[in-house]
């Protein structure tokens, strides 16, 4: 257990610090692109002077550890600092942006969970149900998020004028009801979602159906037989109760996956989550930002996949008596 | 009739189960008995239609007249645990990791008892197996072997079934639970009048517990019949092997398994599986499997030869030198693949009656001797392949010390015009000579004792004798040379699967290696059962320790 909790440190640092150098090496800094980058139609280039100005203010200036001493003694008050871009503090975006992204990635979390052991299920249950479901599911998963999401744009939101194309609201909209407020909001994250969802479902697919696959050529599913039982006891108590571990461990490992997903769909469907956030302070060199955002995000990974090394080890401690 | 199992073979791609019917009634209890792989698994896997997927099974199993292996799965189910249950081999993995043993039990009785029942029920069922009832609590990790294999006897007759078939029910048991397990089967038998068909490699479980017994061999059936009667007289080689290997029921002598297979497997040929252990095979045993067939008394048999074949056998033989009777109705059969001892005092007639088997004494009635079933000329078997050979007490008179051991050794090839090289280096590297060059121009003479007793051992061999005729072999050694050459001998006709007719006056040598023993007293031969003399040298040995 302490040597778990050890590498999880250390590979929190690994990851700070990586986060640290890794926007400063890209070429340019905040200042070169603050306007033109966005390709908005206003030329509005800071002058040599105003640059070395905003570097004093923004501690630019300094040379890099003196930065990153400034940064860690920051960060580790809960202050992660202002957003070039922005103007605002990071810690405020972040708090505003997070709700979406993990609303888009628990919903699709939880239906490609559903959705993949069902469809394990009837792979296991019925005698030609694998024929169509593993190639269909193998050629989905190979499929990237963002080109799921285009096709789902084009062949599906494009064509069906109530589906919403992007956002996650009607803007300026006016609502009568938490219903309604409700109603707009599901409906403006249905194809983020789906395009997630797509990408998502076949990892749980195969994992279940793998984990069906062996339970079922356990003894004890024979003995189920030669006990007699009926098909409603042995499904739940048998079948999934001893399946679910790696479903499970699964489940955890695949939030990484779909933090990166998400970033991806956000950006074709313009869902303002962390993944917009993220292409915008990339693309004007928002340093304060993009570690920001990179910080939530691997906190997030890193947590999920503690969270799948208990489960698994929870699993081989039940193995071994 | 309960259950009626006719024509039942399974095929799995690298195994087959040879067609075998049976039947069993109400309170019968039919033990199965094979070494593993011989197929007792999957016949029980075939008969409750619980084969793996890649396993199909041919033929009938008739429960109450109605065929089980074809009804519908949902039929079945209303069979299962009712009329046919199954105890599988001990293992945790017929348990769900998940559930506790309770809730095993549980999940059986709920749909047939009320929920009072089932508590009262699941107490009796853990008492009559020998659980406690607080291991009700337990998942399967937590149990011993010993515990699994008790619980899934428990789980198996649940709900009072008329038939259960139970695979390696004490396998993994100490005595004292094996004890537990057979009583609870008696008393199951004796109040419900359930039935059994158990499974095992255990002789002595099939003894105590089954009327009849069917002899299994790699998805052969060999024999059949009253279990005491298979038991004590067994007719298959496989069976009497089976027999020889067991500990329980030969608890002093030294032990030996069935040898290994010595013939080359044929390109598909479908022939004895036997064939190639068997001491007593013949050339259709190689090209044909035998079909087991009924004997008179009610026993059946599938073997080329009719069972174990009596190799020399006398009947009534009587020998007098003048007027001093030394034999008197002297009646004795060595069978194929069998050691039998003939001891008694020094002046008995022991050697009289080895020189009259093998013909180098003239035999005043020659028809009470036969050989292979048949009235022969004993001396002309002493000179071909196959025959009889004899290995001498005293080997200093028996070699001629002028030849070298080349010339010694190939002699009695030369004489039947069968000399091979092979055959001679062979035969001494067998006794452990050796067969470099120097050695096999050393005069015999110069040998050690020990080395002589060999190098006429090794005479013999080279004939390939089906009866080696040993006249106290190992009289003249030293108790490390006389051990060295009993492990040889016996690990020789292990090998080899010769019999041997051994005359001596040791009797614990006799008790270690023989397969039989027969007493020979005032010119009477009976047979003499060593358990009596053993225990009491046991005892005198224990005696002596305590008084010291």
């Amino acid at each position: 257990m302490v040597r778990r909790i050890l590498l999880l440190l250390l590979s929190c640092t690994a990851i700070y610090l990586l986060n640290f150098f890794i926007p400063r090496l890209m070429p340019g800094d905040p200042f070169d692109y603050t306007a033109s980058g966005s390709g908005e139609d206003v030329t509005d280039v800071y002058s040599q002077e105003q640059k070395e100005l905003l570097r004093e203010y923004y501690g630019l200036d300094k040379p890099w550890p003196q930065q990153l001493a400034d940064t860690v003694a920051r960060n580790l008050h809960g202050d992660l600092g202002q957003s070039i871009h922005y103007k605002r503090p990071v810690l405020d975006i972040l708090v505003e942006r997070l709700p979406w992204s993990l609303w888009m990635m628990g919903c699709s979390l939880a239906l490609s969970l559903l959705l993949g052991v069902g469809l394990a299920l009837l792979c296991v249950g019925t005698r030609h149900g694998h024929r169509v479901l593993a190639p269909l599911l193998s050629a989905l998963a190979e499929i990237p998020p963002f080109l799921t999401g285009v096709l789902l744009l084009f062949l599906v939101a494009a064509r069906v004028s109530w589906i919403p194309l992007s956002g996650a609201v009607t803007p300026f909209a006016q609502y009568s009801s938490v219903w309604q407020q409700l109603g707009d909001i599901l409906l403006h994250s249905l194809m983020p979602i789906a395009a997630l969802t797509l990408v998502t479902c076949p990892k749980f697919f195969f994992t279940a159906w793998a984990s069906f696959s062996s339970v079922l050529h356990q003894p004890y599913m024979t003995n189920a037989k030669a006990k007699a039982l009926r098909q409603r006891r042995v499904w739940p108590f048998y079948l999934l109760a001893n399946s679910l571990s790696p479903i499970a461990a699964r489940l955890f490992l695949l939030v990484g996956a779909c933090v990166g997903g998400t970033i991806l769909v956000e950006n074709v469907f313009a869902y303002p989550g962390l993944g917009t956030v993220l292409r915008e302070a990339v693309s004007y060199r928002d340093y304060p930002m993009i570690q920001g955002v990179f910080l939530l995000s691997a906190l997030l990974v890193l947590v999920s996949l503690t969270l799948a090394d208990l489960c698994s080890h929870a699993v081989d401690r039940e193995g071994t008596p | 009739m309960l259950l009626q199992v006719q024509d039942l073979s399974v095929s799995y791609p690298q195994f087959h189960l040879h067609p075998l019917s049976f039947s069993l009634d109400r309170g019968e209890i039919l033990s199965i008995i094979g070494e593993s792989g011989s197929g007792k698994t999957s016949l029980i896997q075939a008969i409750s239609c619980l084969l793996p997927p890649e396993g199909t099974a041919h033929g009938q199993v008739l429960l109450h007249g109605e065929d089980f292996l074809s009804m519908r799965e949902a039929r079945r189910r209303k069979l299962r645990m009712r009329v046919l249950s199954v105890a599988f081999q001990n293992s945790g993995e017929w348990l769900n990791p998940q559930l506790t043993l309770g809730q095993h039990l549980h999940e059986v009785m709920a749909p047939v008892y009320p929920p009072h029942v089932c508590a009262e029920k699941a107490r009796m069922l853990t008492e009559l197996v020998g659980l406690a009832p607080t291991d009700l609590s337990l998942r399967p990790h937590q149990l011993s072997g010993g515990m699994v294999q008790k619980f899934l006897l428990a789980n198996a007759v649940a709900l009072d079934p008329e038939l259960v078939l139970l695979d390696e029910p004490t396998a993994s048991l100490d005595p004292d639970a094996c004890h537990t397990v057979i009583s609870a089967v008696q008393t199951l038998r004796d109040t419900l009048g359930t039935a059994f068909l158990v499974v095992t490699h255990d002789m002595g479980l099939a003894q105590q517990l089954s009327q009849r017994t069917m002899v299994l061999y790699q998805g052969h059936v060999e024999e059949t019949g009253p279990t005491r009667e298979v038991l004590e007289q067994p007719r298959h080689p496989y069976t009497r092997g089976l027999l020889q290997s067991a500990v329980t029921l030969n608890p002093l002598r030294d032990l030996w398994g069935i040898r290994p297979n010595t013939a080359q497997e044929g390109p598909g040929r479908h022939c004895c599986p036997f064939y190639g252990r068997c001491t007593q095979s013949i050339p259709l045993c190689g090209q044909q499997a035998p079909v087991l067939q009924s004997q008179p008394d009610g026993r059946a048999l599938a073997c080329h030869r009719g069972g174990i074949v009596p190799l020399l056998s006398c009947h009534d033989l009587s020998h007098a030198y003048g007027s001093k009777q030394v034999l008197n109705q002297v009646t004795l059969t060595v069978h194929a693949g069998e050691i039998v001892s003939l001891v008694g005092r020094s002046g008995a007639g022991k050697s009289t009656l080895a020189y009259l088997l093998s013909g180098l004494l003239p035999c005043p009635n020659p028809s009470a001797i036969r050989f292979q079933g048949q009235e022969q000329d004993l001396l002309p078997l002493h000179r071909r392949l196959g025959g009889i050979q004899m290995v001498l007490q005293d080997s200093q008179a028996a070699l001629n010390p002028h030849l070298t051991v080349a010339e010694a050794v190939s002699e009695p090839t030369r004489l039947a015009k069968v000399f091979h090289p092979q055959r001679v280096s062979q035969a001494l590297a067998d006794v452990g000579l050796y067969t470099c060059e120097s050695f096999l121009a050393r005069q015999v003479g110069a040998l050690s004792g020990g080395q002589k007793q060999r190098l006429a051992l090794a005479r013999a061999l080279t004939m390939e004798p089906s009866l080696l005729l040993a006249d106290e072999p190992t009289s003249m050694l030293d108790p490390s040379a006389k051990a060295n050459l009993l492990r040889m001998l016996k690990g020789l006709q292990y090998r080899r699967g010769f019999s041997m007719l051994m005359i001596t006056h040791d009797l614990y040598s006799a008790c270690k290696i023989s397969d039989h023993i027969y007493r020979l007293e005032e010119g009477v031969l009976r047979p003499w059962d060593p358990t009596p003399f053993l225990l009491q040298s046991i005892e005198s040995t224990k005696e002596e320790y305590t008084h010291e």
